[in-house]
């Protein structure tokens, strides 16, 4: 496989800080990248994702899915050769909420109906 | 055409594509530089926090000034 084929790619995560860059082929799927980027992830985050699936990658101004290739979400206009494309990467919310305190509402909820009969 | 508008957006999203903002993912429709998609993260502390906007800007005048900047 010539080298030329090869996409530099860069994860640009919630803080500024990035993850990359990394040299894929443009058949790799996101699933792919995504599995990378958790393996890759820096431990002293303040989130730290554990699977796949808690992040979402975002391009070109899309959410990318899971069974697109990269060579699917190349930028338009993209005439960056050699050029590295920085992805944005998101955690999902569930991981995240985790992390805070749960401020649930302990009081029991009562059903009571508040139609009046006239 | 190439007009100013349509140059000062090419290089607005050469830009964006060296160093983009970490809130924002933005980038031009397949050969149409007037229409974009965008997504904007949802920031924290607000109601959109843990959630993505998803938005396509069109862009109607040809005449954005050199100075003008696009406030969403």
């Amino acid at each position: 496989m010539p080298e030329e084929d090869l996409v530099e790619l860069k994860f640009r995560l919630y803080d500024g800080s990035d993850i990359g860059p990394f040299r894929y082929s443009p058949a790799s799927t996101v699933a792919m990248l995504k599995e990378r980027i958790v393996a890759e992830w820096p431990k002293d985050k303040k989130i730290v994702p554990k699977a796949a699936n808690d992040i979402k990658l975002i391009n070109a101004g899309k959410i990318l899915e899971n069974n697109k290739t990269v060579g699917q979400c190349k930028v338009p206009f993209g005439d960056l050769p050699r050029g590295v494309i920085t992805m944005h990467v998101v955690v999902q919310p569930s991981l995240a909420k985790a992390k805070t305190e749960k401020k649930v509402d302990e009081a029991p909820k009562k059903h009571i109906c508040s139609c009046s009969i006239m | 055409m190439l007009t100013p508008t349509r140059k000062r957006l090419m290089r607005d999203f050469k830009r964006l594509q060296q160093d983009p903002p970490t809130g924002i993912n933005v980038a031009p429709q397949d050969n149409n530089i007037m229409l974009w998609n965008a997504v904007i993260f949802g920031p924290d502390e607000t109601p959109w926090d843990g959630g993505e906007l998803i938005l396509a800007l069109h862009l109607l005048s040809e005449n954005i000034c050199e100075d003008e900047q696009l406030y969403v």
